[in-house]
């Protein structure tokens, strides 16, 4: 049995066209290449201290 | 692949032959972000859209730089009505790679569709409205909006998912199903929407299992989408179709039958009284008109009728027993008489008295001139004769005779007072004293000097009554008058015999014809009225 309020939850608002900017702009693109080019760089450091 | 410190070319080592960095992981991470494309792409085509986009994302959380990758997801997000997601992965794409870049082109066909952008910009509108109004519990005002969304943005997904979790709620699980189903075939990866398809089936095979219809009569209805609206046509074969048609056949002839009985007809029936009212107005107008019309002849007829007794009873006094015509005779029998013999004054006498005009504008200056000769030269003969007679009949104790003798007598001679005398003696004799007693005033009154007033006198004064024989001398003395007639008078009545009966024929002829005129107006009159 479907339980209508949780799965309302599940919903949120869409965005619209004059939203599509700002959401761009706070967009976090971060992924995993950053995440390892940051992990290289702090061995290094590491690795230079 | 290149190199991510020195961007050369990498060999299949894990490490970079030029700078000699550790790519190992790198070209880890890489393969991986390929092989959540890959996968995202088989999603795709299978129009697992859902499961497409997680890939994706997936893929892109490993390598954001992975063009391919975002572009397909953008792709993804459009296909599934999230316009502005798509436009923000392909301006993303875009930033990342500025030419050469297909993202490129996706962009440019959005935002040259104004129409089409302004319409997806209206659906999500709708749709953040709608989420409102469920959110706050207005689900009918979420299903319309949700309706014209869909109406809008035909790919929403999220609004059919809307749209079916209110059905459900609401329990119309077939509208969810058949919206639902909808969805699918847009998107056939999306847990929530199969979660909620699954539901709806199941409740409404419950449902069927509860009502016990067999599930073919679901099968036989067609269901399509109108715009906003869902139809569903019942498939009725041909027997249910003829008994419909049948029944609503049935129902329209008892619709027609009660309208024309309480609508059609009383005006009809009013409509005919009223004519029939003023046929019956016209028939009483005719009625009376003709009711005048008899009461006029009616009054005519009596008036004819009035003036034929009128006419009846003149040309009775013309033709009757007691008519001027048989004055005419009676004056001319006495006429006859006298010519045949003079000296029977009875017969002439008694012809006379038959006449009733002897006087007036009825009868003829010659009729009256004949009838006061006839009446002058017998009158007086027949007086005597009446005395003679009744003064026989006295002395012979016949009183009654006396009595209509002398009572002639007297009226043809009213100077004679022996008539008068003998005839109050008779009626003594026949024991009328009371008429005897007013004689006997009246020969007093009337015959100061008679020689019978002492008797009379004596009669009234002492009631001494006289039994002695009539006197016979004014027998004699009308006897010795006559005497002295017939010698001069013989020529004279030859000459007068010529003229009466030339007067009388005369006479009688103007009578006939004055009768026949009278008579002929008589029938004219009557013709008359007859034909009117």
């Amino acid at each position: 049995m479907i339980d209508f309020e949780e799965e309302l939850k599940k919903f949120h608002p869409s965005l619209e066209v004059e939203d599509a900017e700002e959401a761009i702009h706070n967009r976090d693109v971060t992924d995993m290449m950053d995440l390892l080019f940051s992990m290289l760089s702090v061995k290094s450091k590491d690795k230079d201290d | 692949m290149k190199c991510y410190n020195c961007g050369c070319t990498l060999s299949e080592d894990n490490f970079c032959t030029a700078c000699g960095a550790d790519v190992g992981v790198y070209k880890k991470i890489i393969r991986l972000s390929n092989t959540y494309y890959n996968e995202g792409l088989e999603r795709a085509r299978v129009r697992d859209l859902s499961g497409a986009a997680e890939c994706l994302r997936q893929s892109l959380k490993c390598n954001k730089n992975n063009i391919p990758a975002r572009n397909l997801l953008g792709l993804v997000y459009f296909e599934m009505g999230e316009v502005v997601a798509a436009l923000s992965e392909w301006i993303l794409s875009k930033s990342i790679r500025p030419k050469k870049n297909i993202a490129d082109d996706f962009i440019n066909d959005v935002q040259n569709n104004q129409a089409r952008l302004n319409s997806v910009n209206q659906a999500v509108k709708k749709y953040n409205q709608a989420l409102a109004y469920t959110r706050r519990g207005d689900l009918d005002l979420a299903v319309i909006q949700l309706k014209k969304v869909i109406s809008l943005n035909g790919n929403l997904m999220v609004a059919y998912q809307l749209l079916g979790l209110i059905y459900i709620k609401n329990k119309e699980y077939g509208k969810a199903k058949k919206l639902l189903e909808r969805a699918m075939q847009i998107d056939n990866g999306n847990t929530s929407i199969r979660m909620y398809l699954q539901e709806a089936k199941q409740e409404i095979a419950e449902r069927e299992a509860r009502i016990g219809k067999p599930q073919k009569k679901r099968e036989e209805a067609i269901t399509y989408q109108s715009g906003n609206e869902t139809i569903i046509q019942p498939l009725n074969g041909p027997e249910r179709a003829g008994r419909h048609t049948i029944f609503n056949i049935l129902i329209g002839l008892v619709l027609g039958m009660a309208v024309m009985w309480f609508l059609i007809l009383p005006a009809r029936i009013q409509s005919a009284k009223s004519d029939i009212n003023t046929q019956l107005k016209d028939v009483s107008e005719e009625l009376t008109t003709k009711s005048a019309d008899m009461d006029d002849l009616n009054r005519q007829i009596a008036s004819l009728q009035q003036s034929n007794d009128e006419a009846q009873l003149s040309l009775e006094e013309y033709t009757g027993s007691t008519g001027v015509m048989q004055d005419y005779n009676y004056l001319l029998q006495a006429a006859q008489s006298y010519i045949n013999d003079p000296e029977d004054a009875l017969t002439a006498a008694g012809y006379l008295e038959q006449i009733k005009t002897t006087s007036g504008n009825q009868v003829s200056e010659q009729f009256l001139n004949l009838y006061s000769f006839l009446d002058s030269n017998v009158s007086a003969k027949a007086a005597e004769q009446y005395l003679s007679n009744g003064i026989d009949q006295y002395n012979d104790g016949d009183y009654d005779g006396a009595i209509e003798n002398l009572t002639r007598a007297y009226d043809l001679d009213k100077d004679n007072d022996s008539a008068l005398y003998y005839l109050a003696q008779s009626y003594l004799k026949n024991d009328n004293k009371d008429k005897a007693t007013e004689l006997f005033n009246r020969l007093i009154s009337t015959f100061p000097n008679s020689s019978f007033k002492t008797k009379a006198q004596r009669f009234l004064d002492h009631g001494e009554e006289d039994d002695s024989q009539a006197d016979v001398d004014t027998e004699n003395t009308s006897g010795e008058q006559n005497q002295t007639a017939p010698d001069t008078t013989a020529e004279q009545q030859a000459a007068l015999q010529a003229a009466l009966q030339a007067q009388a024929i005369q006479q009688a002829q103007e009578a006939a014809a004055a009768a026949a005129a009278q008579q002929q107006q008589q029938q004219q009159q009557q013709q008359q009225a007859a034909g009117q």
